[in-house]
C-alpha cells in the first residue's frame, strides 16, 4: 500500500489538484455537482431496485423500466465520476487516511460487482419472470443490495467531509 | 406571529435544544436530508422527463401514479429532516440570504410540482394540457435551485 500513499500524495502536489484546492469557487461548484449529481444515479436506479423487489411498477416489465431509467442512471455515472475524481485529486493526501473514504469505496467495489453477478445469473432466465410482479430471490436480493449499497455510499460520502 | 419569532420559537423548543446539544444529531439528519434528496429528485426527474417526451418507454400516466408514492414519502423525510437541522441553527438561517433564497424556490417548486404531478398521474399524454410539459420543465429548474441554495447554506 505503499505506492498507493504515494501516488495519492504526489497527486495530491500536482498543480491542478493545488489549484482547486485552494480555489474561492471551483471546489464548492465541483462538490454540488457531485451532490446533484446523486439524484440522478441513486434516485434513478432506486425505481429499478424497487421493481426488483417487487414494490412498485409491478404490472410493468423489469426490462422495461430498466430502459426507462437507466440512462439517466449512466448519466449520473459519468457525471459523479468525473466530479468524484476531481475531489479526489484535490484532496488525495487526506482522503487517503480518511476511513469514511475508504469504507466508500469498498461499498462501491460491491455496489459495482452486485449488476455484474445479478446479469450473469438471474438475468439470464429474465424471460421467465419480466412480466411477473413478484421476481425470483434472487432478483430481489439484487434490488434489495443495490438499494442499501447506494444508500451506504452515499452515507459514507456524506461522513467524508465529517472525518477530513 | 413575525416569522423570527418562530424561528426563536424553533430554536428554544425541546426538538431545537436536543439538535444543539447532540453530538451525531445533525449529522444523522444531514444524512437523511442527503438520502431523500436522491429519491425526490430521482422521481421529479424520470416523471418530468417523461411528461417532456424524454424517454418514453412507460406510459406517463401509469410511471407518475407509481411514482407519487416515492415523491410523497421522500418529500415528508427531507421536511422533517430539514425542520430539525434548522431548529439547530435557526437564527443563522433566518439571517443567511442562501437560506432565504432556499424556502422562496422550495415554495415555487411546490406550488408547481404538486399539480403538475398529480395531472400527469392521472391524465394520458393526448389528454395533458398545455401547462403540464411546462410546468415540468418550471419545476425541474425550481428544484435544481432549491438544491443548488441549499448546498449554498453551508458554505455560507
Amino acid at each position: 500500500m505503499e505506492s498507493l500513499r504515494h501516488f495519492c500524495l504526489w497527486l495530491n502536489d500536482t498543480s491542478p489538484a493545488t489549484a482547486l484546492r485552494e480555489s474561492l469557487w471551483a471546489f464548492p461548484v465541483v462538490e454540488t455537482i457531485h451532490v446533484l449529481a446523486i439524484t440522478l444515479l441513486a434516485g434513478s436506479i432506486a425505481i429499478l431496485d424497487l421493481r426488483l423487489l417487487g414494490v412498485l411498477l409491478r404490472g410493468t416489465r423489469v426490462t422495461v423500466v430498466a430502459r426507462q431509467v437507466l440512462p439517466v442512471v449512466w448519466t449520473g455515472f459519468a457525471i459523479l465520476t468525473a466530479s468524484g475524481l476531481l475531489l479526489f485529486a484535490a484532496e488525495a493526501a487526506k482522503s487517503y487516511t480518511n476511513p469514511a473514504f475508504r469504507l466508500k469505496l469498498l461499498l462501491l467495489v460491491l455496489a459495482g460487482l452486485n449488476p455484474l453477478v445479478y446479469y450473469r445469473t438471474v438475468y439470464r432466465r429474465i424471460d421467465q419472470w419480466n412480466a411477473c410482479p413478484k421476481t425470483p430471490l434472487a432478483a430481489r436480493i439484487a434490488g434489495g443490495a443495490s438499494l442499501t449499497l447506494w444508500a451506504a455510499i452515499i452515507a459514507a460520502g456524506r461522513a467524508t467531509a465529517y472525518f477530513n | 406571529m413575525h416569522l423570527l419569532a418562530l424561528f426563536q420559537w424553533l430554536s428554544h423548543s425541546p426538538v431545537g435544544h436536543y439538535m444543539q446539544k447532540s453530538t451525531w444529531a445533525f449529522a444523522v439528519a444531514e444524512t437523511i436530508h442527503l438520502l431523500a434528496l436522491a429519491a425526490l429528485g430521482g422521481s421529479l426527474l424520470i416523471v418530468s422527463l417523461r411528461t417532456l417526451g424524454v424517454l418514453r418507454q412507460i406510459g406517463g400516466a401509469e410511471l407518475a401514479a407509481e411514482l407519487l408514492p416515492v415523491t410523497i414519502v421522500s418529500l415528508a423525510a427531507i421536511t422533517i429532516s430539514g425542520v430539525l437541522m434548522l431548529s439547530e441553527e435557526s437564527l443563522k438561517c433566518y439571517y443567511s440570504p442562501a437560506f432565504r433564497a432556499k424556502m422562496a424556490a422550495l415554495a415555487i417548486a411546490v406550488a408547481v410540482s404538486v399539480p403538475v404531478h398529480l395531472a400527469q398521474a392521472q391524465r394520458s399524454d393526448e389528454e395533458l394540457p398545455w401547462w403540464v410539459p411546462v410546468g415540468a420543465a418550471v419545476s425541474l429548474l425550481a428544484w435544481l435551485s432549491v438544491a443548488v441554495a441549499g448546498r449554498t447554506v453551508g458554505f455560507l
